[in-house]
């Protein structure tokens, strides 16, 4: 397969970038070079990223030192890394070195710029990745649409109506739009699941605490999680390997060995799988459903259960959310409320007005709904859902209305992801076509299926999801052209 | 965790409670209203009539999903999730 190819014939060719895997072979064997990938793939995003607003900046001479330091490794006839010359970018809340770190805000415009990588970035350095840019997000990550007010609003690869949801949006869509293999993201409520639902790509969600965020903006510190997007399963796994290991600097990091997930991707005899019903069915319209059972015909999975606490894990982490996020930019709100979003400034002031009693009570929550799940995993190795409960949202679409309730747009698009986060479960999404919907444009458009495993079971989210692309059932499909 | 003799106790009523003084708040018809304009004195911020009323339109939305929250029933020590590791 070429780094680069073209899908389809004729009208609506799309050129897509190849996988991870694929384009760190061709580079260890001399198919192709660093240099001409990366050549490549700015030549995708140049003729692509304009329709889309994926990208808020470019670091194209960064690209182009990492991808001749690729080729200067292969020509002395060293060994090269497992990402060797893989171009990807991240999300604009991660540092990196010479740039401003802007988490989608305005009021983050003025501030000096990262003095070194975010730790994860690092580490996909040291692995070969070449990184290419900052991509588009939510202001401060609060909500699930990347319509932001100040950087413009990312559209939806598959459909430019409709949005590439968030907050991690530009992330989600650069994969969709086959620009790049793989993107780093983060995840406090959905915001990787989210939008790779809506994009139609892969992404994982790991353990809270399994990745550290050391140098990455903070928005909830009880829930924020960082992981990648990528057009491949094997492509999640190396680029999740590549990122994992302790870090003292981040004090929510768990100080554990590397696990790696990419040198095994299939599923153990004998698994047993539960499709997750209740909240998770009621707030799934009959795209999202069909997404489900798709997967889980696939999977072999027959046995319904419940997560009792969904509904209240839910609500214990928009409470936590609200809190902590308002506490955390409380000063600037006095100071500087006019630079904020119409869209957020009001709601993270009035969750700086929680009263600890709600917050208390919402963490004990927490821990109990974090036993109810363990309960289920004493009965079933892997759960399944909707990432998202329909297919994408038109662009400013206020309301979702799913099974006849309706529900805000901005904060409705994570009703199935907030009570897994609330947890800190790890969950791998995967691209499903249910091809329902009221119109074509609707039957043409991905609902993503969650894979949540016990914690610290990344792999075997990853192993199903490996099932599932070898069974046709995940796929990435190419944009129209 | 271990259920201790005065994990007995439905502590549902006292919560509840807590959670509704904000009815014994005077001074407006909406006693969020009244909440959020003293929460924000409290916490520095000075803001005009109509922003406040947005506030207190995202307070309402909080305050109605923390309902579900301060009415589910915990033992009383159940611990809240921890985070801190010293």
């Amino acid at each position: 397969m070429a780094a680069a190819v073209c899908i389809g014939s004729g009208a609506g060719v799309s050129a897509v970038i190849g996988s991870a895997a694929d384009i760190a072979q061709q580079i260890a064997d001399g198919t192709r070079s660093a240099a001409a990938l990366l050549k490549e793939c700015k030549a995708l995003i140049e003729a692509r990223d304009p329709d889309l607003n994926c990208f808020t900046a470019k670091t194209f001479q960064r690209a182009e030192r990492e991808a001749a330091a690729i080729d200067g490794l292969r020509a002395a006839g060293k060994p090269l890394p497992p990402l060797a010359g893989v171009p990807y970018a991240v999300k604009n809340l991660f540092d990196v070195e010479g740039m401003v770190t802007l988490a989608g805000a305005k009021i983050n415009a003025g501030n000096a710029p990262a003095a070194a990588d975010a730790k994860i970035v690092a580490r996909m350095s040291r692995a070969g990745a070449v990184l290419v840019g900052a991509l588009n997000m939510e202001e401060l990550a609060y909500g699930f649409l990347t319509e932001n007010h100040h950087y413009g609003t990312t559209r939806n690869p598959h459909d430019r109506t409709r949005g590439a949801g968030g907050s991690s949006g530009g992330s989600a869509a650069a994969v969709g739009a086959g620009m790049l293999p793989i993107t780093l993201g983060s995840d406090t409520s959905g915001s990787i699941r989210v939008p790779a639902s809506l994009c139609g790509v892969f992404g994982l969600k790991p353990t809270y605490g399994r990745l550290p965020r050391s140098g990455v903006y903070p928005f909830v510190n009880s829930f924020d999680h960082v992981g990648p997007f990528a057009n491949s399963v094997l492509g999640l796994a190396l680029s999740y390997d590549a990122m994992q290991g302790p870090d003292p600097a981040d004090p929510a990091c768990a100080q554990r060995a590397i696990e790696p997930a990419g040198v095994s991707l299939s599923l153990p005899r004998g698994i047993r799988i539960g499709i997750l019903g209740g909240w998770f069915h009621e707030w799934a319209d009959p795209a999202a459903r069909r997404s489900v059972q798709l997967a889980a015909a696939a999977l072999g999975a027959t046995e319904w259960t419940e997560l009792k606490s969904a509904e209240v894990a839910r609500a214990a982490a928009y409470i936590i959310t609200g809190a902590e996020g308002g506490a955390l930019h409380r000063p600037r709100l006095i100071q500087q409320y006019e630079d904020f979003g119409p869209s957020s400034r009001a709601r993270l002031v009035a969750g700086s007005l929680i009263p600890a009693t709600w917050v208390i009570q919402a963490q004990r929550v927490r821990q109990q709904a974090y036993a109810d799940a363990m309960d289920l995993f004493e009965r079933f190795d892997l759960l399944i859902a909707a990432a998202a409960p329909a297919v994408a949202p038109r662009i400013g679409q206020e309301t979702l209305v799913i099974n006849g309730r309706s529900i805000p747009t901005k904060a409705g698009l994570g009703v199935l992801t907030q009570p897994i986060s609330c947890i800190g479960l790890p969950v791998c999404t995967v691209p499903v076509w249910p091809g329902e919907g009221e119109s074509p444009a609707e039957r043409a458009l991905p609902v993503g299926v969650q894979l949540i495993g016990a914690p610290w079971r990344e792999g075997m989210c990853l192993a199903a999801a490996r099932t599932l692309e070898q069974a046709g059932i995940a796929e990435i499909r190419a944009p129209p052209g | 965790m271990p259920q201790r003799a005065w994990d007995q106790r439905d502590l549902r009523q006292d919560e509840r409670r807590l959670c509704d003084d904000r009815t014994m708040t005077e001074g407006h018809d909406n006693p969020l209203e009244s909440y959020v304009r003293a929460a924000l004195a409290l916490q520095g911020y000075t803001f005009d009539d109509a922003e406040i009323a947005e506030i207190v339109m995202q307070f309402s939305r909080l305050e109605a999903i923390a309902q579900t929250v301060m009415q589910w029933p915990l033992p009383f020590a159940s611990d809240p999730a921890p985070v801190f590791r010293p």
